[in-house]
């Protein structure tokens, strides 16, 4: 399986998720802001970090790039899973690829550390413990998008509406989520737990 | 873009703000100092940015249509934010 792993100017989690990637089996590539065509991968990984410094909003300037544009036809052609994780899960909000977007935290700080949470994919709930990092983390929404939430914290760190931490889209093919996975996953980091989310997405893949 | 000489410049300026029903906890902050200083009781006080920039355009509609797509694609995001022109006059 092809893994891309999209690096912007300002993105700094790619190392961690590419490591992760690799560790899970993918054939893994870095790709950059200008690459048009996502044809030849099976999954997209939009990972954390401060893109284009986080201007205007957190994924205004990176909504613009030709590569969230080819995101849409990818989409379109139902060719594979997008995942955003973090400043990832900023970028398909704004792009509104997933609804919903992502504002100031409620205590208007940068919140680092680990968080638990409760997953709940497929009718099976499983409490985990992930690390998040954000600033701009509070999920706001209009509507209603309860059946498409997989993720949610037990301790709310930052006022998310509904105390949602991620959700997919419709068709479960589009997937972002506030804590960082690839930051629990190898023996150095804060346990095991991203190793979930990672299987969540290949057993995605393998549905077809 | 090829900006031919009857091309007018405009300059605009903009106001983007969160939405009435998002929670504003920078102004909430400030709203709560205000009345811990005594100066006001129920300031309800709302934050934002201010955008100022040039505009190149035929006419004035062309300049309006021009700034409200700037404002709505790229320097808001409808779900939380919602802008406001404050100024778009003419630049001699």
């Amino acid at each position: 399986m092809k893994a891309a792993v999209v690096v912007f100017l300002g993105t700094n989690c790619q190392v961690e998720t590419k490591a992760a990637l690799e560790a899970y089996g993918f054939e893994t590539k870095y790709v950059d802001s200008n690459t048009k065509n996502l044809d030849e991968f099976d999954c997209i990984f939009l990972s954390g970090g401060f893109s284009y410094g986080d201007y205007l909003r957190s994924g205004r300037i990176a909504k613009f790039t030709p590569l969230v544009e080819s995101l849409y036809s990818y989409v379109e052609k139902q060719r594979g899973v997008i995942a955003g994780i973090c400043n990832g899960f900023q970028i398909l909000c704004e792009a509104h690829l997933l609804p919903g977007a992502l504002i100031e935290n409620d205590c208007l700080k940068f919140v680092c550390k680990n968080t638990p949470l409760e997953l709940d994919f497929n009718g099976t709930k499983k409490k985990i413990n992930l690390p998040v990092a954000h600033r701009e983390g509070k999920y706001f929404y209009r509507g209603d998008v309860s059946e498409f939430v997989f993720l949610r914290y037990l301790k709310n760190p930052n006022g998310s509406k509904d105390n949602i931490a991620g959700l997919y889209d419709n068709k479960k093919r589009i997937m972002g989520l506030m804590p960082h996975p690839e930051r629990a996953f190898f023996n150095e980091n804060f346990g095991f737990d991203g190793r979930e989310i990672f299987k969540i997405i290949k057993d995605e893949l393998k549905r077809g | 873009m090829i900006i031919l000489k009857s091309m007018k410049n405009y300059a605009a300026k903009v106001i983007v703000s969160l939405r009435d029903d998002v929670k504003d906890t920078q102004g909430l902050s400030v709203d709560k100092m205000l009345k811990r200083l005594n100066i006001e009781e129920n300031a309800n006080f709302r934050t934002g940015k201010f955008y100022s920039f040039k505009i190149s355009a035929q006419n004035l509609d062309s300049a309006k249509e021009k700034l409200n797509f700037i404002c709505s694609e790229i320097l808001s995001n409808k779900v939380v934010e919602k802008y406001e022109i404050i100024d778009l006059k003419e630049l001699k």
